[in-house]
């Protein structure tokens, strides 16, 4: 079970991954919002890994006894994702863009608080001096989902992780507004082993190795941990 | 004597039956925090939800009867062929999973949807995200068991009264609202509780066309599912308030679904 902000990361490795491990035949992986993959592992879901987007859902899982122990492995921080059929792409300049005072009509979306990337952006709005309902106009319950309505254009923007933003100005759907440094905060990534079984250990060794942790970096836009 | 009727193997099969359906919602009765029930029931976020329920779905059920009494006497009395084509496609929302109801709405009416677009491209008209889209969320969903129930209900009529009407000059509008209206009021009034429930229960369409934002979409089983993961005791508490109106339209139609008993 992996923070939905890790998809894209997972899919793209899945083939390499079997390849260097012939005993595995098949990953299933389960995205969500890492609080609601940790309120499921606590009541018993059957997984081998859990990866998440914060310590505090990782430390849930861990005080309920599901996992022993547990490797930072990467960082991420916040950033604007404005989507490029948005009517307001050029006027979104910076957290106080998002406004309706500002842009009369904008319709801005967050995660949900209790997931990784909401408390990250609740972080960050109060930093800019700003507030959840002053900007947002929904809540997505994870940060793959906002990211899709933004694509989509059903939203004109929203504050996502810098690595989902990073893959999006890939796609070549939106464009990434910085959030200057004084303002923005980090959450951190967790992986641990929700059993003994060599499979789990072999996975949670891979996403923990510097060869991983350095590609997360080069290609795909999160922080050093 | 009656009892023999049904065999005691029969019996057992029928009690596990109940039990299965009972005891689920007799476990949310046990669990609920009774004694902060009042504390958690005027919460902010709990009457927000409620409110927004409330509102949403009156006006779908109403929305519903509106247009859905004129669709079911269309599908009742027109003889024109593709009727029951046009049948198959106005209840589909019946058994359509719901979050397929709300990608189908998404793509008609979202902003860049087949309708959506012109909205709000011309009319800066932009529905996702909104109360509105909540209620049409409802509206798609809901509909069609008040048009299935007053389609039934239109067919079951004399025709003969209808008729007589006619040729004594009356316009069809006013067969329609003066002799078919009025036999059918109690398959109304059963289809606008049934359309009421079901637009109040709403989630999957409404979740994924309209969002959750506490105080503006966030529906009351929105709440219940954000608040399973984060407030398991308060999700219970809603889920009991939703148990109640559930059980209390099924009491107001005791009448229509339990006949003599």
């Amino acid at each position: 079970m992996a923070a939905s902000s890790m998809a894209n990361v997972f899919t793209d490795m899945q083939s390499s991954f079997l390849e260097d491990h012939p005993c595995i035949t098949d990953i299933t992986y389960s995205y969500g919002s890492s609080a609601t993959l940790a309120a499921q592992i606590v009541n018993g879901s059957p997984a081998d890994v859990f990866i998440s987007a914060s310590e505090a859902t990782m430390i849930t899982v861990k005080n309920a006894g599901k996992t022993l122990s547990v490797d930072l492995f990467a960082k991420n921080a916040g950033e604007i994702m404005v989507s490029l059929t948005s009517k307001f792409v050029g006027r979104i300049t910076d957290i106080g863009s998002l406004t309706d005072a500002v842009n009369p009509g904008i319709k801005i979306g967050l995660c949900v608080a209790t997931a990784p990337c909401g408390s990250l952006s609740n972080t960050i709005l109060k930093n800019a001096g700003s507030t959840r309902g002053l900007v947002a106009d929904t809540e997505s319950p994870s940060a793959e989902d906002l990211v899709t309505k933004i694509e989509m254009g059903e939203l004109d923007a929203g504050i996502v992780f810098h690595s989902d933003c990073v893959s999006a100005q890939k796609r070549k759907s939106s464009k990434c507004i910085s959030i200057p440094p004084n303002m923005n905060a980090t959450t951190s990534y967790y992986v641990g082993a929700l059993n003994t079984r060599d499979v789990s250990r072999q996975f949670v060794d891979l996403v923990s190795s510097p060869a991983f942790t350095t590609s997360l970096q080069s290609k795909y836009g999160f922080l050093a941990p | 004597m009656k009892s023999q009727r049904v065999s005691p193997a029969l019996k057992v099969i029928a009690f596990i039956a109940a039990i299965f359906v009972a005891l689920p919602l007799l476990s949310i009765f046990v669990r609920v925090p009774w004694s902060d029930l009042g504390d958690m029931l005027s919460q902010k976020s709990t009457r927000e939800a409620l409110l927004i329920s409330l509102q949403t779905s009156i006006i779908a059920a109403v929305i519903s009867c509106l247009f859905g009494v004129p669709l079911a006497w269309l599908l009742a009395r027109s003889e024109s062929r593709g009727l029951s084509v046009l049948r198959i496609v106005c209840i589909t929302p019946m058994v359509l999973p719901p979050v397929v109801g709300g990608i189908a709405l998404l793509t008609a009416f979202g902003r860049q949807g087949i309708i959506g677009q012109y909205l709000y491209d011309w009319f800066n008209i932009s529905l996702p995200f909104t109360r509105t889209a909540v209620v049409m969320a409802q509206v798609f969903v809901a509909m069609p068991f008040l048009v299935l129930a007053v389609e039934a209900a239109f067919r079951q009529n004399d025709k003969g009264l209808e008729e007589a009407a006619r040729t004594m000059g009356a316009s069809p509008s006013r067969v329609f609202f003066t002799i078919a209206i009025p036999a059918v009021r109690p398959a109304i009034i059963a289809g606008i509780a049934l359309a009421w429930a079901r637009s109040l229960g709403e989630f999957g369409a409404s979740i994924t066309f309209a969002g959750s934002f506490p105080g503006r979409t966030q529906t009351l089983p929105m709440a219940v599912y954000e608040l399973v993961s984060i407030d398991y005791r308060l999700s219970l508490v809603l889920s009991l308030v939703l148990i109640f109106i559930s059980v209390g339209v099924l009491a107001a139609m005791r009448d229509r679904w339990m006949a003599g008993r």
